[in-house]
């Protein structure tokens, strides 16, 4: 039967995965029925691949994420907001164009008073920078 | 609680204490990944590292057909054979590995249960790496053959090849350790 086990063996592989087709599963069992060595390797076969379904999960290191770059200062982020605000003051008492109360209205607050720096696409661009560094590193 | 999909969502829409939280959800799953297939707690270490970096820039690109931990895990066994190529002596490295010990087992374990775990994850690291990767992902992440072709970039006849050699390898292994 030897070598008859030995043509069978990726069909018996495939039978303990459940891809044969019918017929061949058919087969398969058939010889099974005959042939006491398959049928313990089969039972191995499961054996190891429930031994490796049991590997157990292993806690991991705290992971070195970069730290995040610190946000900037509240009074600078005011004044860094309040640039367009000052220019039209400037421009109001030094030069002959005078602006009106209607072209500070079309002024909207940036948006870097409403929101957070640390957004998405900032700390995206510091990964992406971190990245290449480690790949320049290599 | 949040889903996957749900954080990874409120992740690319800029809030990036959801990436934290999948972090916290599959970090232990990451480095197993990688230990298992580079068999070194160090090198575990960089690669869960690069794996989780490199999920945080290719967020973007995750498509949420697929679960986030199947892309995520796919991503790192990548990682971790880019990393295994990157390496000078491959004999040299896979003699450490099989040196090394998994680090800090459960005291709960029981030492038979230890003891073939152990052994199994010695005899894994003599499996060819890429049979390693793909015996991982199946049996161990219980990631499906196509998912698995699609992660190593090989057609899934190869890796019912591979499933099959290496399963056969390694009970043939330990029926010799445990002397059967
Ligand atoms: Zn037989």
């Amino acid at each position: 039967m030897k070598s008859a086990c030995n043509l069978l063996e990726p069909l018996l592989h495939a039978y303990t995965e459940g891809w044969l087709s019918a017929s061949d599963r058919l087969r398969v069992e058939q010889h099974l029925r005959e042939c006491s060595a398959c049928r313990q390797k089969v039972a191995d076969w499961y054996a190891v691949a429930n031994a490796l379904r049991e590997l157990p999960t292993l806690p991991a290191p705290m992971p070195r994420l970069p730290a995040p770059e610190p946000e900037p200062r509240l009074v600078p982020r005011l004044a860094l907001a309040m640039c367009p605000v000052m220019a039209l003051l400037i421009a109001w008492h030094s030069s002959a164009w005078r602006p009106t109360l209607s072209h500070l209205s079309t002024y909207a607050p940036p948006r870097i008073i409403t929101k957070p720096l640390h957004s998405y696409a900032h700390t995206m661009h510091r990964w992406i920078a971190e990245v290449q560094r480690r790949w320049k590193a290599f | 609680m949040a889903s996957d999909a749900q954080l990874v969502e409120r992740c690319l829409r800029g809030e990036t204490t959801a990436f934290d939280t999948l972090v916290a959800r599959y970090r232990d799953r990451v480095f197993s990944l990688a230990f298992r297939i580079l068999g070194e707690a160090s090198a575990a270490e960089d690669a869960a590292q690069e794996a989780w970096l490199r999920a945080y820039t290719r967020l973007p690109m995750y498509d949420p057909a697929q679960p986030f931990s199947t892309w995520l895990l796919c991503l790192t066994a990548r990682v971790c054979l880019n990393a295994r190529r990157a390496r000078q002596t491959e004999q040299h490295y896979t003699e450490r590995a099989a040196k090394a010990q998994p680090p800090t087992p459960t005291l709960e374990e029981r030492i038979y249960e230890r003891e073939r775990q152990r052994t199994l994850q010695r005899l894994l690291l003599r499996l060819p790496v890429l049979q390693r990767a793909a015996v991982l992902l199946y049996y161990y992440e219980g990631l499906s053959v196509s998912e698995v072709a699609r992660a190593l970039d090989v057609p899934e006849g190869t890796v019912k090849t591979w499933l099959y050699r290496a399963r056969e390898s390694l009970r043939q292994w330990l029926q010799e350790e445990l002397g059967e």
